[in-house]
């Protein structure tokens, strides 16, 4: 009696299985591309954001920098260590605040008095800014996208993020570091269509000193596309993590 | 097929990341699941295509050179990538006859990452630049 109901569980799981995978094999990925809407004019009186803007891809920052991370002891081991088949997003893990900026897809900014929201197409992920005066809780949660706050300098939007985990990559050349990180962002609005944006991190665990990396938005020509990482997410089944 | 894959590729070298960079989209660092130094290619016909996220791919089948079908599994870029270099879907058709050039994977036999995919008039379908 009880081999036929363990029987007839693992026949259930088998077309539990079955039906998963059929419904993954026909989902489709965007298949046309449409422009963004338009930005809607941000609160006077503080630069305007709003848009849909194309980023800068950086997957190897030693390039860009012109040299290695200024690395302590414990980030040069785990770089030299790095196992690049455990890239966090090749599993569709969070990219984090920092990476997503650095990724070939666009990025829509809404921007009111309180808050700035991010909407990134990488993973279909968001994040928020605080604009609202407040300060990071204390203790602060670790996550994969930790805390932000932000405030307005002239032109720039400075944003100051605590409270990450240590499980995400910087950069797909596999640059890692500890929950002690802290980001800082800045962007400036250099022109109507123009953001330079400057990341800075900050880490005493990985990190001999702060180091940054500086890139550029453009307008995006084209709006944001569906990106479910899951949907047919093959390279599980072939990364190389030993 | 654990064999192909060497131990010291655990460090990637330089060459490696920079190619991961540039064909990966972001997903995933191309040095963790294909061996740039393995490179291969052949021609057959193309038999699936899944225009799916995080990667595109598509199912060739191709006879060696003992005259055995060889069913191989190919990936290429981000979908949402490839609309915006302006490709199609049905740029690639199941039924199309074409040449495949790329490096295989580390994991198994017969999946690789394709960098040239060409179609007997000598189109590259879904490449880096926009038609």
């Amino acid at each position: 009696m009880r081999a036929s109901r363990s029987g007839r569980r693992c026949a259930v799981a088998v077309a539990a299985v079955a039906t998963l995978a059929a419904a993954a094999a026909s989902g489709q990925a965007p298949r046309q591309l449409a422009a963004p809407p338009p930005a809607d004019p941000g609160p006077e009186g503080l630069p305007d954001f709003n848009g849909v803007w194309a980023v800068e891809y950086i997957p190897n920052v030693e390039q860009r920098i012109g040299g290695p991370v200024p690395y302590t002891e414990v980030g040069q081991e785990a770089w030299d260590n790095r196992v690049m088949g455990e890239d966090p997003t090749g599993y569709c893990q969070p990219s984090g605040p920092s990476r997503v900026f650095h990724t070939p897809f666009p990025v829509q900014i809404i921007q009111t008095e309180s808050q700035v929201s991010f909407l990134f197409e990488m993973l279909h992920m968001y994040h928020r800014v605080f604009t609202d005066g407040r300060d990071h809780p204390n203790p602060v949660d670790k996550t994969w996208w930790g805390h932000s706050i932000g405030r307005y300098e002239g032109n720039s939007l400075i944003v100051d993020t605590v409270g990450l985990n240590d499980r995400t990559w910087l950069y797909t050349s596999g640059v890692q570091h500890s929950d002690q990180l802290q980001l800082t962002q800045v962007f400036e609005k250099t022109d109507p269509d123009t953001i330079r944006y400057t990341v800075t991190y900050d880490d005493p665990v990985f990190f001999t000193e702060p180091w940054s990396v500086t890139s550029e938005f453009t307008r995006s020509e084209y709006d944001l596309l569906e990106f479910i990482c899951t949907e047919n997410n093959r390279d599980i089944a072939h990364f190389i993590t030993e | 097929m654990n064999a192909r894959y060497p131990a010291r590729v655990g460090i990637a070298v330089t060459s490696l990341v920079l190619l991961a960079a540039t064909s990966a989209s972001a997903h995933h660092s191309f040095s963790g699941q294909f061996n740039a130094d393995d490179p291969v290619s052949f021609e057959g016909v193309v038999t699936r295509i899944e225009w799916q996220n995080p990667h595109v791919w598509f199912y060739v089948d191709a006879v060696d050179e003992d005259g055995n079908v060889v069913h191989w599994e190919a990936e290429t870029t981000n979908p949402n990538t490839l609309l915006r270099r302006g490709w199609k879907p049905d740029d690639l058709k199941v039924g199309d006859r074409v040449t495949v050039e790329g490096a295989r994977a580390f994991c198994c036999e017969n999946v690789m990452n394709a960098r040239n995919v060409t179609l007997p008039d000598g189109r590259r379908v879904f490449s880096r630049d926009a038609r």
